[in-house]
């Protein structure tokens, strides 16, 4: 599904984004980089803090889960030690989601929640870095994140489709317009090596194309802020 | 008159230094072939599974069945020096709850929703809602007390996705099916099960309501020396392993008992004797008889495999330390590796080690099959050093020899 | 509201409600036939949890504990002259039946077989509410009991702004025979001993604890395993009791006595005297055991 993205869409926040990408909508804010709590104080670098709200309800320890995925690599991507003894905060809202209307059952209620981790990790992890850009946080690298399924038949597709035989969510970091590193990988489901590493692979190149398409978006929302620019 | 300045080098011990400079200390170790915690590079720690808790187990504890206990499944984990205590425990819940319209004709209903069940797992045998987990809740003892952890709660969300997502725990495994207590005709008590009597009338057993288990494990870590995944995991897949399930009855002379208000007005639950979910006593468990519960697969393990670069800048000159007895005393890795490669850790412990190991690779391999598709989950995070294609091939490879390894302990 | 930071499951579930075991299978062997005399082997390990300052693991039939001691660490904030003290105790959440011994204890007594029905229902197992917070009323009295035996016992001046934490964790528990609050107390408070020992705290002595019994015919038990405890018995005049020791200063530093029916001074004499040959017994044991690790 085609990602759908809008730059800047919140007032008070440092920098925002709005991204919608397969069924799910996430609004990501960032603020800081400001002054830290004592306990939260890093002497040399900056204290990171994801905050993900769930579409409906408060957050539980699912969020707490997906917060820390997020946080793991991020903490590498944002240049920490120019922000020196401050605090970053990362607001994701997740909202809205693919199986929101559609009543579930106590049942599969569960498996869903499970299943929908990887689609909304994917589209929180693609508008927080556009956020970052709005907010002017420097950081290493680019990086975006894209979500491909075997299908049970065997072909690579790229979707989360929810009944495949495996599901990869890819993150790679982008620089000098080059694919740098990967900087996440979660595979889930029944796969080979030689299919996680196609996954892998098709991951790369997808990561380009979407990185393209990002920058665009972050090129004119820096021209829109800076209007002497143009 | 001059002086002269001298900066007068600052030391450490190694457990303080690893504390606060934890990238410093570990670089140092690796670049003499040697990790802080003595193991080299390649060793894991070593793993023993004990069956001392089976004594609050209801069904293993050395006395017969223990009346009192509720524990379904038990382990006892030493890995390294970190041990793990992990107990099953258990519960109903109502998984079908037929429409109010088709009451009246509850085993017609039954009948098409069998019907088109079946005709859903054909379809999709594979799909993640045909499959369940337990609810773990874990507490990692490090003397404080209150809210858990965000390690706990991050740990005990990964053990209840990980193990939906490998899908070992079919949703028939936790399907009860209900047996019947009732009087003979001698009046005698007697509790007869769907399974066992074929010569009973099998209309009997026809409840409208189904119930399955719901299974919550919980488990405690004392000694925590590094991240506890791979031990938590381990503990949780021996205690499901030892898991019996009770046989569950329905009884019959409670529930005309217990006929409270609520269900007396709804006038069809009197006629079919339906049981009352919320008051659910008349949902018994047998106290001793019981079956296992089944697995698909009991024999996948979690390995976290660290990787880190080698930095030049922080490397000892290994002449210093080659001449020390005490260093000739250790295994020492030799590097043979590529230049450019990671180097691989194994069961990362303690303060250095975890605090300087930024990028990681956890692998789920199942051992059992001989399809292709022989991995169930790799989780790669990146960041610290270079997360490349050739190591994690080997991280792959260190997983399922890991896991074979187990596998035959257990 | 439901707990946000565990993962505590469906909402609907109920608990598994076990009907009571057959007598005749419920009473089968009981463990060990115990003499009157004597204490129960117990296995002690020292320094078993290695990211606490001192801890100790105690084993006695079927009651496995560990106790961990953190400390002495700063505490934030406040500038007191004296250590503060304290002992937390966590009862694993799958052994909730303790909590229904306190009061069985008593109530099991004389309408026993008339309502045999009501008992029945009383003796259903129900598994508890995972993840609680709060205390039980066990954990409760065991951390009281030994927070205030073991106060007099350390040099609290010696640690001026900090704090001493005791975290005891009863892993398992001999829910066959049974055993009593005040056995398990009395485990309990001998684990803390050679923990705190372990730690390297400094204390004015090592506290022993011992448990005795008085039963109807004035003898004194000591270390009364359920078994010969027995339903039978009760009824009569029984006292229990348990009694913590500096065996230096020969002072009592903790007591509790428990017992259906009034107690005179002369029973408490004697339940006291067996008391004390069970804790110097223990002492001496414990002295062994230290000896033998240095």
């Amino acid at each position: 599904m085609e990602l759908d993205a809008k730059i800047g869409v919140l007032n008070n926040a440092g920098g925002s984004s709005e991204v919608s990408l397969n069924g799910i909508k996430v609004v990501c804010g960032i603020n800081g980089p400001m002054e830290a709590r004592p306990r939260q104080e890093l002497p040399t670098t900056c204290y990171l803090e994801v905050i993900i709200r769930p579409a409906i309800g408060n957050p539980t320890v699912r969020e707490k889960y997906m917060e820390d995925k997020i946080k793991n690599f991020l903490n590498s991507v944002i240049i920490g030690n120019l922000y020196p003894r401050q605090v970053i905060q990362v607001n994701l809202q997740i909202l809205e989601k693919k199986n929101n209307n559609s009543s579930y059952t106590s049942d599969s209620d569960e498996s869903a929640a499970t299943e929908d981790v990887l689609l909304e990790l994917n589209c929180c992890i693609n508008s927080a870095f556009l956020a970052l850009v709005d907010a002017n946080i420097s950081i290493y690298k680019a990086f975006n994140s894209n979500i491909f399924t075997y299908t049970h038949k065997g072909s690579l597709v790229k979707d989360g489709l929810s009944e495949a035989k495996s599901r990869h969510l890819v993150v790679y970091g982008i620089k000098n317009n080059k694919v740098d590193e990967l900087l996440y990988g979660e595979n889930v489901g029944r796969f080979s090596e030689k299919k996680l590493f196609m996954a892998l692979e098709r991951g790369e190149k997808e990561s380009m194309i979407l990185h393209s398409k990002l920058k665009e978006l972050s090129v004119e929302s820096v021209k829109q802020k800076f209007v002497y620019l143009s | 008159m001059s002086e002269e300045f001298q900066l007068k080098p600052v030391s450490f011990s190694p457990e303080v230094l690893a504390r606060i400079a934890p990238e410093l200390s570990l670089q140092r170790h690796l670049s003499v072939g040697v990790r802080p915690c003595l193991r080299s590079f390649q060793e894991f720690k070593s793993v023993q599974i004990n069956p001392q808790l089976d004594s609050i187990n209801r069904y293993t504890s050395n006395q017969g069945i223990s009346s009192k206990s509720t524990v379904l499944g038990s382990s006892n984990i030493k890995c390294g020096n970190t041990i793990i205590f992990c107990t099953i425990t258990g519960g109903f819940i109502e998984t079908l709850l037929p429409n109010d319209e088709a009451d009246e004709n509850v085993k017609e209903y039954e009948k098409i929703y069998e019907n088109s069940e079946k005709q859903e797992n054909n379809q999709q045998d594979d799909s993640l809602s045909n499959f369940r987990t337990v609810y773990p809740i874990i507490e990692i003892e490090r003397g404080r007390t209150g809210a858990p952890t965000d390690e706990e709660m991050i740990i005990s969300q990964t053990l209840h996705d990980t193990l939906l997502n490998s899908k070992i725990l079919p949703k028939e495994s936790l399907e009860i099916d209900l047996g019947l207590k009732t009087v003979d005709k001698d009046n005698n008590e007697i509790i007869i099960y769907p399974n066992e009597s074929k010569d009973i009338d099998s209309s009997l057993f026809q409840f409208p309501r189904k119930y399955s288990f719901v299974l919550y494990a919980s488990i405690q870590v004392f000694s925590r020396s590094g991240p506890i995944l791979d031990a938590a995991w381990l503990a949780l897949m021996i205690a499901l392993k030892s898991t019996k399930l009770p046989c569950v009855y329905f009884d019959e002379k409670n529930s005309n008992l217990l006929n409270d208000i609520s269900s007396l007005s709804s006038k069809k639950s009197v006629k079919t004797g339906v049981v009352n979910a919320k008051s659910g006593s008349q949902i018994i468990c047998d106290p001793t008889k019981s079956h296992d519960l089944k697995l698909n697969n009991s024999d996948l393990y979690t390995t976290t495999i660290g990787l880190i670069e080698l930095d030049k800048d922080f490397s000892v000159e290994i002449e210093d330390v080659e001449n020390n007895e005490d260093f000739k005393a250790l295994s020492v890795d030799k590097h043979t590796r590529n230049e450019g490669e990671p180097i691989l850790l194994c069961d990362i412990e303690g303060d250095a080690e975890e605090n300087a190991i930024g990028s990681r690779v956890v692998v789920i391999p199942d051992i059992n099959t001989e399809d292709d598709d022989n991995l169930v989950s790799v989780t790669i995070i990146g960041g610290g050093s270079k997360v490349t294609k050739q190591s994690i091939q080997n991280s792959i490879g260190l997983a399922k020899l890991r896991s074979k390894n187990l596998q035959q302990q257990s | 509201m439901s707990d946000r930071r565990r993962i505590t499951g469906p909402e609907s579930a109920l608990p598994l409600v076990f009907a009571p075991t057959p007598n005749n299978q419920s009473t089968t062997k009981s463990p060990q036939e115990k003499t009157n005399s004597g204490i129960r082997n117990f296995f002690i390990k020292t320094g078993i949890v290695s990211n606490c300052n001192g801890s100790c693991f105690l084993e006695v039939d079927n009651t496995t504990i560990i106790v961990s001691v953190y400390g002495a660490k700063p505490i934030r904030g406040s500038s007191v002259t004296s250590a503060s003290f304290s002992v937390m105790t966590k009862v694993s959440n799958n052994l909730e039946e303790l909590s229904n011994f306190t009061s069985s204890d008593l109530s099991h007594s004389k309408e026993e077989k008339e309502e045999q029905k009501l008992a029945k229902e009383d003796e259903y197992v129900t598994t508890n509410q995972i993840g609680k917070t709060q205390l039980s009323l066990v954990e409760q009295k065991l951390s009281t009991y030994i927070q205030t035996a073991f106060l007099p016992s350390i040099l609290l001046e010696k640690y001026p702004k900090s704090s001493i934490e005791v975290f005891i964790n009863i892993l398992t528990n001999d829910s066959h025979t049974n055993s009593s609050l005040l056995s398990l107390i009395t485990w309990c408070a001998n684990c803390t001993s050679l923990a705190l020992v372990d730690s390297g705290i400094e204390l004015k002595d090592m506290v022993s604890t011992g448990i005795a019994k008085l039963t109807d015919d004035q003898t004194v038990v000591i270390d009364p395993s359920y078994s010969n405890e027995g339903r039978k018995t009760v009824g009569g005049q029984e006292v229990r009791a348990v009694a913590s020791y500096m065996s230096v200063t020969d002072t009592v530093v903790g007591l509790m006595i428990e017992s259906e029916e009034g107690v005179n001074g002369e029973m408490i004499e004697k339940v006291i005297d067996g008391c004390n040959t069970m804790a110097r017994e223990i002492r001496s044991n414990m002295n062994g055991f230290l000896v033998s690790t240095m």
